[in-house]
């Protein structure tokens, strides 16, 4: 456990961050009683989101600057079914950081007995607004990227 | 002379974005983008799926991804293009090919690939006709889909 952080940290390798907020209702489910494969995706933007309001103290001055965070693309791979009740954490990580974007990781659990519920991913990229150029990723952010970096 | 003549169907939906689908940064978020390859997915299947048919055969999603090439915004007309490939025996894809309808321009692509189960022992079924025939309707090879990440191509 990192002290400062209160977050798990494990020895010699990278930061991983967890979003612990979520609770499986009945708008979340699919016909079957099952997590609707969608809420996997909006989770994994709740989780990157929380990531940088938590660890970046002036993110809301950061992301209204003219270089934008973009998704390029997506995957989620759904191992098991969650369904009515369940808790659900999503530890997140960062990998491939690059100049102008990087992975973030997404491994959502069902917390009663930790078991692999999907693994999602994301790569993100930053974009001038005036040029739609790809643009560095800002100082502020790649910090906590690179704390948080498998590689 | 012969001409070799080929026939390409897709199923197309078409759709414009809303203030409600955008955010603060006043594009639509990539989220919304998934939420509609699943209200496309429905309606294409919807004629078919009465109690009785959705207590034999669950639809279920296995792995999803989805490129995103370029930015819209409220106001957009939207088209998308959806076609069948990987027809096996309990399982296909589906692509989803988003587009802007005046201009034809590329907005994103996704892919998912969906395994068909019983729903009371989870357990493989085979694609019905009824089903197989669909699918067959708005098939395409997965080579004539280019997804930009070569990593992103060898999960399938």
């Amino acid at each position: 456990m990192d002290l400062e952080t209160g977050r798990t940290k494990i020895p010699g390798t990278h930061r991983e961050f967890d979003f612990d907020n979520i609770t499986v209702f009945f708008k979340h489910t699919d016909y079957y009683g099952f997590v609707h494969p969608y809420n996997y995706f909006e989770w994994m933007g709740y989780a990157r989101e929380a990531f940088f309001q938590e660890l970046v103290p002036n993110f809301l001055e950061v992301i209204n600057r003219k270089i934008k965070m973009v998704t390029s693309n997506v995957q989620l791979r759904i191992l098991r079914d969650a369904q009515f009740g369940t808790r659900i954490k999503v530890r997140i990580y960062s990998q491939r950081v690059k100049r102008v974007s990087y992975e973030v990781v997404f491994n959502f659990y069902d917390q009663e007995g930790n078991i692999l519920l999907a693994e999602g991913l994301q790569r993100l990229s930053f974009l001038d607004e005036a040029t739609n150029e790809p643009a560095p990723i800002p100082a502020e952010l790649k910090k906590v990227i690179l704390l948080h970096e498998k590689k | 002379m012969n001409f070799p003549v080929c026939v390409e169907r897709s199923y197309l939906y078409k759709h414009v974005v809303t203030l409600s689908e955008t955010d603060q940064f006043r594009h639509l978020s990539y989220a919304n983008y998934l939420k509609l390859v699943y209200v496309v997915t429905d309606l294409f299947f919807l004629p078919m799926m009465d109690p009785a048919f959705l207590a034999k055969v669950r639809f279920k999603v296995i792995n999803s991804r989805m490129e995103f090439r370029r930015q819209t915004e409220a106001g957009s007309h939207i088209l998308i293009q959806m076609n069948a490939l990987n027809l096996q025996d309990s399982g296909f894809d589906l692509v989803y090919q988003f587009m802007i309808e005046e201009t034809r321009k590329e907005l994103a692509l996704a892919q998912q690939r969906y395994a068909l189960i019983n729903p009371e022992n989870q357990q493989p079924v085979l694609i019905p006709e009824s089903v197989k025939k669909l699918l067959g309707a708005i098939a395409v090879d997965q080579g004539q889909i280019h997804f930009n990440n070569r990593k992103v191509r060898e999960w399938i």
